[in-house]
């Protein structure tokens, strides 16, 4: 193999400024590709990653918008923890819930205030016997209310599956 | 009693002379200190190092090892730096990528303790494991392919075959120049221990060991590697 003599190791101006730029662009390019891929994949996927586990009829104020979905399991129950927000009062949200937990497959079974939040007890009778609650609370300082659901849902046969004060067993 | 008159330069026998060939420049720390500031300058401060480290080994093989005076040595130093970056940004897109992709495999599942998660921890570790030793035997390839980098330039440079032949056919010269640079490597590193002040000294110096096991592997597996 012929060797290129080293004084001829020598680039033009040209391709160093030419090599530059292409690295400064690519470099500026990863950077936004990572910080799209972050905030527009990432992020929902980790934010919403319990989303598909509420079930499919449980009713969800009109125009509340998700802001949380989380899901985990143990001992053959799945959890469900999910968060919604709406511009619309309390009162009218607690009224909604009141009114679709009791209808169908669902039964309210207590309404109860706690601190400033009133909490909403529901059960199911549908497949996998979901059950939980719900608080439905003023967000400080805006108009806006905030609605958790807190859910258990059995997962095998053999169990049976209860929130107490937010734990699923 | 007089002081002594500094000796000639001796030449950079073999391997073991990588770590302390830059001493016997009487300026070195010096020029060291300000090569590593230049080098801090983004894009255009790693191609000066590149350029830097390549115009030592240049000394080195006309029988002058003498560590060369900070400056913006851009045309010496791009053909080197545009192969390092382009090898760097594939390496980086696959491992982060890889990672990206697992991040998100693991939140798109519900998370489970058990044997579901466990198996998700240990797929993690194992993927550590995996970036770890692939990380420290790509070291066998950079010193074979910054020497074919910079002796066949850009584009012919990126090529990884002639690196990979290289490795077979001298597999001792190529394992004793990756210790080499990779004890560059965690010299060029340490200083960020002093609160990143440090690297003004050890970054340079680091670069000027790397330099060293350019040279002398280019000198052991090169024909013609002094013209």
């Amino acid at each position: 193999m012929s060797a290129t003599p080293r004084s001829a190791r020598l680039s033009s101006l040209g391709e160093v400024v030419a090599i530059l730029v292409a690295s400064a662009a690519v470099w500026v390019a990863l950077i936004v590709i990572v910080g799209v891929l972050f905030f527009a994949v990432f992020i929902p996927a980790v934010t919403f990653s319990g989303r598909g586990e509420i079930p499919g009829n449980f009713p969800v104020y009109p125009g509340a918008h998700l802001d949380s979905a989380f899901a985990s399991r143990a001992g053959g129950c799945t959890t469900v923890e999910a968060g919604w927000s709406t511009g619309d009062g309390a009162e009218r949200v607690i009224a909604f819930y009141q009114q679709q937990l009791s209808t169908g497959a669902w039964t309210l079974t207590d309404t109860r205030q706690s601190g400033s939040a009133t909490i909403l007890d529901f059960k199911s009778s549908s497949g996998d016997n979901p059950e939980g609650y719900l608080a439905v609370e003023s967000t400080p300082y805006s108009s806006a209310t905030h609605i958790s659901l807190t859910l258990a849902k059995t997962t095998t046969a053999v169990s049976n599956c209860h929130v107490l004060v937010g734990v699923a067993g | 009693m007089a002081l002594q008159q500094p000796a000639a330069p001796a030449t950079v026998s073999g391997y073991g002379d990588c770590i302390t060939w830059p001493f016997r420049s009487s300026e070195w720390i010096g020029r060291v200190v300000l090569q590593s500031l230049i080098a801090l300058i983004p894009f255009v401060g790693s191609m000066a190092l590149a350029g830097w480290v390549l115009t030592a080994t240049d000394s080195m093989h006309a029988g002058d090892p003498t560590v060369p005076p900070p400056g913006f040595y851009l045309r010496r130093g791009a053909r080197l730096y545009f192969v390092a970056f382009v090898w760097g940004l594939i390496a980086s897109v696959v491992l982060y990528g890889t990672m990206f992709a697992f991040f998100g495999l693991f939140f798109q599942q519900t998370t489970a303790p058990g044997p579901a998660i466990l198996f998700a921890f240990g797929g993690w570790f194992a993927f550590i494991l995996l970036i770890g030793v692939t990380t420290h035997a790509a070291f066998l390839f950079i010193v074979p392919g910054a020497v074919e980098a910079d002796e066949r330039g850009a584009l012919s440079g990126l090529n990884p075959i002639p690196a990979v032949a290289d490795v077979f056919r001298h597999p001792k010269d190529s394992l004793i120049a990756a210790l080499i640079a990779y004890l560059a490597w965690i010299i060029a590193g340490l200083g960020a221990s002093l609160c990143y002040v440090g690297i003004l000294l050890t970054f340079g110096y680091g670069a000027l060991v790397f330099a060293g096991a350019l040279y002398v592997y280019e000198r052991n597996t090169k024909v013609s590697a002094a013209q």
